[in-house]
């Protein structure tokens, strides 16, 4: 039989990943979260990780370079890729947030501009609210943004809120849940059928305990 | 400035296009063994003709022109919408079933891709019938086809429009819930379907067979044992029945191992509204091959044609074939090289004639080198001696007819 391959995202979500996966039984005793190697096997479950940067995920997914992801919402709905979403992993949970230095959107008539790392989920968002808006994409840092005259608010991921606050920033509107989720291939999840729901099974047993 | 070439342009390389060129004759000998013949629709469109039609191609994606007179012109960004015009307005066609199958190209501007507008489909179209037998026929044509080709493990996923669209039809939501919705189901995303339905202002019954929908795939006989939740009325029992037949049907054909369900599927082609089907090959992350039923299209020319058809993506198919090693090895374009000397000019030109009126290929050059060196046999006409040579050995002959009994004793090498 073939090996699966499994794209796994890089950062905050790595270490719960991997400790979920060694209670579901698959293993890669070779893996270390500060390594720089990229590609592990579990040569007895026959599960080929890939260790990718998150963003990128839904898109190795997407191309059928993974068979499937373990990755977080935000970049799954940033990214608009076309997989199946299938599990809810719950954990690394936290919200898309909208934030600003005051509590109100002050908007009088004026296109709004919005800093974020997550312009499409953003642009949806407003249209969704019939407000037209600018997006900046920006790749870190977005708290600075409004604090400097770059954009009105931001739109961004918040687990505590402390950078916000630390920043004098407040949440003015919660966008949309976050957790890390199994995503498949859609043309996968019709030729290798089998190996994915036995691998889905094992997930959701380990979900359980 | 220097041309940058590479970056907007798309090269082929020879080798590359006699490999389409094989692929492609295999789909056409496939497609005519079913009694479909091939026809061409022109590749300006009026853009009118799509912009009239909803839910078909993203008019952000179409390539316009603007002829002298200003009417607005696409480049054929999909071919089934202009053979159901062709057939659907011209009287002239006599009635009954019609099969035709193409070999185009579509045109479209792709946002992520903006190097690759232009897109190889072959694909067949049937016009006049709605009956489950015909149905399965084309689905049997459909796996049939990528078998051709020689993938050995693939899935034809089969689904019905009918079953979104009347469970759309018992509610009434606003349209960006419905794309929500649509979504959702076209993502199996279960956590988050569950909590958007709760939303809902709707029916027990409804939300619950929505929420079933997505999980209805899979071998078919498991899948028919379940879809009872989502069956809320006599038009979908009906619909079930006929996939139901479609499948018992495509045992006939013994191609049932290709086959599973998929009751969630719904195509972003607005125009289907019976049977739909996708197909992907292994170790490929596109469906190579898409299709479906579409009897309402041809309402929009006033005329009532029930049809069905599919069409294959070229150049899918061809980088997974690539990527699976299913390409046979490189064939030498040449039989025969013939070379002589100006006085056996008469002799050696006359040869190749009769070589090449018996179907061989075969080039002759004034030289002593061989031109081109992947020919099968190499000939040679001097003063006072004729040779032929093949991989092994070089053999004498004097006159034509010699010529003819050495290469008929080699002709398996050929």
């Amino acid at each position: 039989m073939d090996y699966l391959t499994l794209a796994m995202a890089k950062g905050r979500t790595a270490k719960q990943t991997i400790s979920l996966l060694e209670k579901a039984g698959v293993q890669f005793p070779d893996f270390d979260e500060k390594t720089r190697k990229l590609i592990f096997y579990d040569q007895e479950m026959l599960i080929k990780l890939v260790y990718v940067k998150a963003i990128d995920v839904p898109t190795y997914v997407e191309k059928g370079a993974a068979d499937i992801g373990i990755v977080g919402k935000d970049n799954i709905a940033e990214a608009q890729a076309d997989i199946y979403d299938m599990m809810d992993l719950n954990f690394g949970k936290c919200k898309f947030v909208l934030a600003g230095t005051s509590n109100e959107l002050h908007n009088q008539g004026r296109k709004l501009t919005i800093a974020t790392k997550y312009p499409a989920v953003t642009r949806e968002y407003f249209k969704r609210r019939g407000i037209p808006v600018e997006t900046i994409k920006l790749n870190g840092s977005v708290e600075l943004a409004p604090l400097i005259g770059l954009s009105d608010l931001i739109v961004d991921i918040v687990e505590t809120g402390t950078t916000l606050k630390e920043n004098g920033l407040k949440v003015m509107e919660t966008i949309d849940a976050i957790s890390t989720r199994l995503i498949v291939n859609k043309a996968s999840f019709a030729t290798k059928s089998a190996s994915i729901h036995s691998f889905m099974n094992k997930l959701e047993q380990a979900l359980e305990v | 400035m220097q041309l940058d070439v590479f970056e907007s342009m798309n090269t082929i390389s020879l080798e590359d296009y006699q490999r389409r060129e094989h692929l492609l004759a295999k789909i056409k000998d496939r497609f005519s063994t079913y009694g479909y013949q091939q026809i061409q629709t022109p590749t300006f469109e009026q853009y009118d003709l799509y912009k009239t039609i909803t839910g078909t191609v993203n008019r952000d994606e179409m390539i316009k022109v603007i002829d002298p007179t200003g009417k607005v012109l696409v480049l054929r960004p999909d071919v089934t919408i202009p053979i159901t015009r062709i057939i659907a307005t011209n009287k002239q066609i006599p009635s009954g079933e019609k099969r035709f199958y193409y070999i185009s190209n579509v045109f479209r501007n792709s946002i992520e891709q903006q190097d690759k507008k232009e897109h190889t489909q072959a694909g067949i179209e049937n016009f006049g019938q709605n009956t489950p037998p015909l149905d399965a026929e084309i689905i049997a044509l459909a796996i049939q086809t990528i078998s051709d080709l020689g993938f050995k493990k693939f899935k034809l996923e089969i689904g019905h429009a009918g079953f979104f669209k009347e469970l759309l039809k018992q509610i009434n939501i606003s349209e960006q819930n419905t794309s929500q919705l649509q979504q959702m189901i076209q993502a199996k995303n279960f956590s988050e379907l569950k909590p958007f339905l709760e939303t809902l202002s709707i029916h027990t019954d409804v939300k619950v067979a929505l929420q079933q929908i997505p999980f209805l795939y899979g071998r078919p006989e498991d899948v028919m044992k379940r879809a009872g939740t989502v069956i809320l009325n006599e038009r979908m029992n009906y619909t079930l029945s006929n996939l139901i037949e479609v499948y018992e049907l495509l045992k006939i054909y013994g191609l049932e191992e290709f086959v599973s369900f998929d009751l969630g599927l719904i195509n972003h082609m607005d125009y289907y509204s019976g049977i739909i089907f996708q197909g992907f090959v292994e170790n490929f992350g596109k469906p190579v091959l898409m299709g479906g039923r579409y009897d309402t299209l041809a309402e929009q020319f006033d005329t009532d044609l029930p049809a069905i058809g599919f069409a294959c993506d070229v150049d899918a198919i061809f980088d997974a074939m690539e990527g699976e090693g299913l390409f046979s090895k490189k064939t030498s374009p040449l039989d025969i090289m013939i070379l002589y000397t100006p006085a056996k000019q008469r002799e050696a030109l006359t040869a190749a004639q009769e070589l090449r009126e018996l179907g061989y290929r075969v080039i002759t050059s004034l030289d002593s080198t061989p031109t081109i060196s992947e020919a099968s046999f190499i000939v040679r006409y001097k003063e006072n001696v004729n040779t032929i040579k093949d991989q092994h050995n070089t053999r004498l002959f004097y006159n034509q007819e010699e010529l003819m009994k050495q290469l008929l004793q080699n002709k398996g090498e050929l």
